[in-house]
């Protein structure tokens, strides 16, 4: 197919192992497709794209399964086919390429794909294989395809949510604003300390090395007090119960100075135990409209995680460069957090999914990691006139952060 | 409660077959426990030993991400495994009561 051969001509350099199994072909431990039936995988996976769509993109060729079914479409007049891993697509076209003739057809590496379109399907197996210039692509529909799914979780925790807010409303009427905070540090070079596995060699740093202004979620707190590196500001946002155990082990009395920036949704306990004066702050999150209108609080950036929020507080307070440590978005030798840290467990069981650190190597991840990392790029795209820069090379890579170690 | 269990194992290989990974993983937990509960209940012609070795396969592809085999674990194997010990102890219940009968 002479229109193609530029992808086509990729595609054939990679050279990887491929086994067979029943029906399917094996690559790297993964099933391209069903071992029993391949074509009601195809079908079931067709159906994200609605009977009367014209046009439709397909992400992973899988065995080729899934463009032929949706090609027997009589309605579709144009399929894009990306493809997210070549080992794949070469098993897939060795076995039938004559699909690749039909004129409705095109063909791209995901690689040349700059965002995310709609109706589409996808074969899953090819996430799981996807090249390391797929990858951005691959979370992309890896979120999408989760979106559902996080919006039930989110629905569920709702009620709950609203709870905590009443339960502080009396705290957050009385608590100090952030939004004083806002400008507060114009030009400050400063460092955010998340809790990643990282974390615990990187430390160190900002006790030998500290810079104007040192913003830390309270997962990070065992970590710090361990290096004796005291916060300036503490960031709390998390609902759950279990953030009380962050505390556990740090010398409270001794961060008696050091403000606390929390979100109305936190447990109302983890307040009380803090000594220190506290800031109230919303998220950029539709449950605080309502309240914004009652009790004017400032808005942090929060996608997810208290990382988002504790970057945002040191940008919004004027940070021209800030450091980034223990912010991996993977798994790092087997860990989810810096050694010590409550929250720490090992890696999922179910992950399938990685990232690349700033060397290029694959670090395992998940859904949760991957959103929070690509929701951070699109904020780090937002700020271009703040330097962003990561303290470990075995953190997950972000675009627009550079790896300069201090 | 085996026929429930039949379907539920099939709503989560279809999960997985669709890449929704989440919600597929958290039904094959509640799945697993239906599972373990009926076991634990009334082992009575179910092949444990069967049932395990497939489970035990499944959480390995888990493992390595290999989601499209898991679903086939769960559809084309533990299924009709679970099926098949649902069909035993209904033949065994209706041949006690036919016993009675007579």
């Amino acid at each position: 197919v002479p229109r193609f051969e530029p992808v086509l001509a990729e595609i054939e350099r990679v050279s990887r192992p491929v086994e067979a199994d029943r029906e399917t072909f094996v690559i790297d431990g993964i099933h391209l497709t069903s071992r029993f039936d391949r074509r009601a995988d195809a079908e079931l996976q067709a159906e994200r794209v609605p009977l009367d769509a014209t046009e439709a993109t397909v992400y992973g060729i899988g065995l080729g399964d899934l463009p032929r079914v949706l090609l027997e479409r009589l309605s579709l007049e144009r399929l894009r086919v990306v493809v997210l891993s070549r080992a794949a697509a070469k098993c897939a076209l060795a076995l039938d390429r004559r699909w690749l003739g039909d004129p409705r057809v095109e063909l791209v590496l995901a690689r040349d794909e700059r965002s995310l379109r709609t109706p589409s399907a996808v074969s899953p197996a090819c996430l799981a294989l996807a090249d390391d210039d797929a990858l951005a692509l691959r979370d992309a529909v890896l979120l999408e395809l989760a979106r559902p799914y996080q919006a039930r979780k989110h629905a569920e925790r709702e009620p709950a949510l609203a709870a905590a807010i009443d339960h502080n409303r009396p705290r957050l009427a009385a608590d100090r604003d952030v939004a004083v905070l806002f400008g507060a540090r114009p030009g400050a070079r400063a460092a955010v300390a998340a809790a990643g596995p990282t974390l615990s060699r990187e430390a160190w740093r900002l006790r030998t090395s500290r810079p104007d202004l040192v913003v830390a979620v309270t997962t990070a707190l065992v970590t710090l007090r361990r290096e004796r590196v005291r916060p300036d500001y503490v960031v709390v946002i998390d609902p759950k119960a279990s953030v009380l155990a962050h505390l556990d082990g740090v010398d409270l009395e001794a961060l008696r100075d050091v403000p606390l920036v929390y979100a109305p949704i936190v447990d109302p306990r983890v307040l009380d135990r803090w000594r220190g004066p506290r800031y109230a702050a919303y998220l950029d999150q539709p449950r605080y409209a309502a309240l914004r209108e009652e009790l004017p609080r400032g808005t942090l950036f929060c996608a997810g995680t208290v990382t988002h929020a504790a970057i945002d507080l040191a940008v919004r307070m004027g940070a021209a460069d800030v450091m980034l440590y223990g912010v991996d978005f993977a798994y790092i030798d087997g860990r989810s957090h810096a050694h010590g840290a409550s929250e720490e467990r090992g890696a999922p069981r179910a992950s399938g999914t990685s990232v690349l650190d700033h060397h290029g190597e694959r670090m395992p991840s998940d859904a949760a990691f991957i959103g929070f990392l690509r929701d951070l790029e699109a904020y780090v795209a937002r700020h271009e006139r703040v330097r962003f820069r990561s303290a470990s090379a075995r953190s997950a890579k972000i675009e627009g952060v550079s790896c300069e170690p201090a | 409660v085996r026929t429930c269990l039949t379907e539920r194992l099939v709503h989560v290989a279809r999960a997985f077959r669709r890449g929704e990974h989440g919600e597929a993983n958290d039904a094959l937990a509640e799945a697993v426990d239906a599972l373990v509960q009926i076991l634990e209940k009334n082992p009575s012609g179910i092949p444990i030993g069967e049932i395990s070795r497939v489970l035990r396969g499944a959480f390995e592809a888990q493992r390595r991400g290999d989601f499209l085999f898991v679903a086939d674990c769960l559809e084309h194997e533990l299924a009709p495994l679970v099926s098949d010990a649902a069909l035993h102890a209904d033949r065994v219940r209706i041949e006690a009561d036919e016993a009675e009968l007579v």
